[in-house]
């Protein structure tokens, strides 16, 4: 770690990776909740004829030219899709799909015709030449920067600027384009601004971190954050950060652990969090969820044994134990450790347990019987399941209830 | 202010070349509590969007409140079909509401704490104010209906569309939106629902609104809610303006002007 910010080459990777990856993240928030983030993909690689249209036009490999092409591309290929959406009626997403890998395609025909003898190559559209960003340098204001720094840098002021900007307005039409539209905003310029947005994007990361990590940036960190939030702001915030650590961890065991591209990495790690996110996201990941759900199977069996114990005990009997190697063992043994149960008879705290467990089926079982009308075979098994989810405030309402229904017999059922 | 809310006048929409809305005039009383009722495809939806401007008409003008609608700058507020939106979007119940005061901060302006204590108070008037921190996809049918019309209380809307809010919902979720429903009322709010249940119009509505691509009838509900113009709204008769409509379609789109000709 010590090494890597002490090595200039290295630390220009880093930052590179860093700005890349927290740029896509905050863009891919607004696509991902229009149900977009194909649109990312589409325009990273629809992009690339404008680039290259823009460097063959003017021969150089200037930042500005190439900038303009490839957001005319963007605009052009969203122009195109909508167009093949609402006037030849394809869906969404296969006019997307035929529209950016045409454009694709004719951008790495370019390529190859016309740029043979420079370093722009096909493989360079993918994963970039970030391990050479240290070496390409730009003069601003008397300071010798990697270009790609400061590219990526002004698309990421851009980005936050624009984000700023328009918040509560993009906010309103991925939410409810209706409500914008009724209110006066101009949705559709509006959209086709965080279009440009997305190509600027795009373009600035493309040389450094190429088309994979754009792509993967754009899609999967903000997938995340919408697992783990549930505001807006938050989404962000999250996106962002998980676009960081991402970066920061592919990049260091892309160079440390495997030796291997360090966009691919990235795109790894940040795949690898949105699997840790799925599995362990505290409200609605499956291990938690999971986990609760076993555990209120494990308090349900505790109550059901105290209770059963009760009943015994009255009648002077023991409850004999489980077969400890199921969901009643488990409880069983956590009752007889906290002793709650002793020789097969419910004490102290247990008891109490037991007791109000038992009026609350009661309870239920008259509810059900003379409010309900319910037949006898119908009480028993229903009581002994809903006894577990009643709190104290619908003991109170069963019990109130009862007390009206005794004071006006027959009413209501 | 003016006796009508909201005047159509010879609104004609078609989506593409398709007519869905035929030569519509209709005048819509304020503070009335108005049903749309018609088959399905009769254009209710379009006509809502027509009015709250996301649709624009191919011909005829709407007027709110003697203003014409595009320089009107009263908020017309839209509780949305409950399919139609993103239940899982992260926003949470006052997010929602907030959006309501939007507009009339304008651009670049964050809303501050007067627009939440605002939208907070809104949130009130429909009982909801408890729940205002959680995510919309967490409330139950009615809430999230209330949320919607909280909203529109809060863009200050005299005129609120509502796009089916019974569909679908309990017994007494559908008499929660009741009371609310008269609550606007009393507020001397006009309230426009598209509406399916014929059972219950005579109940819940004083106005009534019959539509089948052109409008049937239009009036108080005791004097136009008959089984006459039901008959003719759901009846065979209009179902030529449907295949008209077909036929204008086929020809202009170009696909079989061998068989409109046939027509």
């Amino acid at each position: 770690m010590i090494d890597i910010l002490m090595n200039p080459a290295m630390l220009d990777i880093l930052i590179v990776a860093i700005l890349a990856a927290v740029t896509c993240s905050i863009v891919g928030v607004h696509l991902t909740l229009r149900n977009r983030a194909m649109l990312g993909d589409a325009i990273a690689h629809g992009v690339v004829p404008g680039l290259i249209l823009g460097f063959i036009f003017t021969g150089s490999r200037e930042v500005a030219p190439m900038f303009i092409g490839a957001v005319i591309a963007a605009l052009i290929l969203s122009l195109i899709a909508d167009w093949l959406k609402e006037r030849a009626e394809m869906d969404g997403g296969a006019a997307l799909g035929v529209v950016f890998t045409t454009l694709f395609s004719g951008g790495i025909i370019l390529i190859e015709l016309y740029t043979r003898e420079i370093d722009l190559d096909a493989s360079c559209v993918l994963h970039g030449l970030i391990e050479f960003t240290h070496f390409q340098r730009m003069e601003l204001f008397g300071w010798s920067l990697p270009r790609s720094i400061v590219t990526i840098s002004i698309a990421l002021a851009l980005n936050l600027g624009a984000l700023l900007l328009f918040w509560k307005e993009w906010k309103v039409c991925a939410f409810d384009p209706s409500l914008a539209r009724s209110t006066g905003l101009p949705v559709r310029l509006l959209e086709r601004g965080l279009l440009v947005l997305v190509a600027i994007t795009a373009v600035s990361c493309f040389e450094a971190v190429g088309s994979i990590l754009v792509v993967a940036m754009i899609a999967v960190p903000p997938t995340i954050a919408g697992i783990l939030c549930d505001r807006f702001g938050s989404m962000i915030v999250v996106s962002a950060l998980t676009g960081l650590i991402s970066a920061v961890a592919g990049t260091l065991s892309a160079v440390y652990v495997v030796d291997s591209n360090v966009p691919g990495m990235i795109a790894l790690t940040s795949g690898l969090l949105l699997g840790i996110a799925v599995l362990l996201a505290p409200q609605r990941g499956i291990l938690p969820v999971a986990f609760r759900l076993s555990m209120w199977r494990v308090r349900v069996a505790r109550e059901d044994l105290l209770a059963d114990s009760l009943q015994l005990s009255e009648s002077d009997e023991k409850l004999t134990t489980p077969n400890l190697i199921s969901t009643t063992g488990f409880a069983w043994i956590q009752l007889v450790l906290v002793g709650f149960i002793r020789d097969g008879k419910p004490r102290g705290k247990g008891k109490r347990i037991a007791k109000t467990l038992l009026r609350k089926r009661s309870l239920w079982q008259r509810f059900a019987s003379e409010r309900l009308g319910l037949p006898p075979d119908h009480l028993e098994g229903p009581a002994h399941r809903i006894e577990h989810h009643l709190d104290e405030s619908l003991m109170v309402m069963l019990e109130e209830e009862e007390q009206t229904g005794k004071s006006n017999p027959k009413t209501g059922s | 202010m003016s006796e009508t809310a909201i005047e159509i006048h010879d609104l004609t929409m078609a989506y593409r070349e398709k007519p869905v809305l035929w030569d519509i005039d209709v005048e819509i009383p304020r503070g009335s509590l108005c049903a749309v009722v018609g088959p399905n495809g009769a254009g209710k939806s379009p006509l809502l969007g027509c009015v709250l401007g996301t649709h624009q008409p191919a011909n005829g003008w709407i007027k709110i409140f003697d203003v014409p609608s595009d320089r009107s700058d009263e908020l017309i507020g839209f509780v949305p079909q409950r399919e139609s939106v993103d239940w899982d979007f992260p926003v949470q119940v006052l997010d929602v509401v907030m959006m309501g005061t939007y507009r009339r901060l304008g651009w670049f302006r964050w809303p501050g704490k007067a627009q939440k204590d605002w939208a907070m108070e809104c949130l009130s008037a429909v009982g909801m104010a408890d729940l205002h921190s959680r995510q919309i996809g967490e409330l139950s049918g009615g809430q999230q209906q209330r949320v919607f019309i909280a909203r529109a209380l809060a863009q200050d809307a005299k005129i609120i569309l509502m796009d089916e809010p019974f569909a679908g919902v309990d017994a007494a979720t559908e008499e929660t939106i009741r009371t609310v429903l008269a609550d606007l009322k009393k507020d001397d709010r006009t309230v426009v629902i598209v509406h399916h249940d014929l059972q219950t119009i005579e109940d819940y509505f004083d106005h009534v609104l019959l539509l089948n691509l052109r409008l049937v009838a239009a009036g108080p509900t005791k004097t136009t809610f008959t089984r006459e113009n039901l008959l003719r709204t759901y009846g065979g008769q209009l179902t030529l303006l449907d295949e008209a409509a077909e036929a204008v379609r086929r020809i202009r789109s170009g696909r079989s002007i061998r068989k409109s000709g046939d027509l």
